[in-house]
């Protein structure tokens, strides 16, 4: 496909649609492929799911910018809402699409609006009432978790350690 | 972990279990009953807050709209 047919579809979807680009020879895409076909048969009809063989679109990628795969990249009336290199768990996918299903724009750790909202508001409910009810700092200990659950994409120390972990762990 | 509730249903679970651990912990319930409505509420806040039940996957339910 080359970029001028793929925006000019892009611009045509009336659905999110998520542009998975991979390739044969990738250990991740092939890792990846199945859930996103599954997850595209799940949600069919309200998101659009294109697979791109990077390999036979080196003009596209180039136009898109794609540096590494595989790399998902989720547009909404033609515009680019959210791009995710490597190849990321189920859940994370499901949320996505899920997310997208529901006609919100999903956050980088593919949580929703709603997700952060219930997250939050259980955890200072248990917090309030570990704290009303003296009853035990368990309570407070979990609604602090949930509440940190809700937001931990965002925390700046919370993504240091998890890209030093990742660094460490990482492929020598 | 895939997520199988729905967004009333999480709504729904979270307050409910609020209750229950209310009427646990807030000295309503004595006993044996208050420390069912204390694991019962646990169960259903920490399930509503992550979106996930393990009774839902087992029977393969989902509340998550198709």
């Amino acid at each position: 496909m080359d970029s001028q047919t793929f925006f000019k579809k892009l611009n045509e979807s009336p659905r999110p649609v998520v542009v998975d680009l991979w390739a044969p020879w990738c250990g991740p895409c092939k890792t990846v492929k199945p859930i996103l076909e599954k997850l595209a048969q799940e949600y069919r009809g309200r998101v659009d799911l294109w697979q791109i063989n990077a390999d036979d679109n080196l003009e596209l990628l180039r136009e898109l910018k794609i540096y590494g795969i595989p790399t998902l990249i989720v547009y909404r009336n033609g515009k680019e809402t959210q791009r995710q290199v490597g190849a990321k768990p189920g859940s994370r996918l499901q949320r996505l699409f899920e997310t997208l299903a529901n006609g919100e724009d999903p956050s980088p750790a593919g949580m929703s609006i709603m997700d952060r909202f219930i997250r939050m508001g259980a955890g200072l409910a248990l917090a309030a009432l570990g704290w009303t009810t003296q009853s035990s700092w368990a309570w407070l200990l979990i609604g602090g978790l949930l509440i940190f659950s809700s937001i931990y994409d965002r925390c700046p120390i919370w993504r240091a350690l998890t890209n030093r972990f990742k660094r460490i762990n990482g492929p020598a | 972990m895939k997520m199988n509730e729905s967004n009333a249903d999480r709504i729904i679970r979270v307050a409910a279990g609020i209750a229950l651990l209310y009427l646990g912990f807030g000295s309503v319930l004595r006993g044996t009953l208050a420390g069912l409505a204390d694991a019962v509420g646990l169960v259903l806040v920490l399930t509503g807050a992550i979106g996930f039940c393990p009774l839902y996957a087992m029977f393969r339910l989902s509340t998550l709209k198709k």
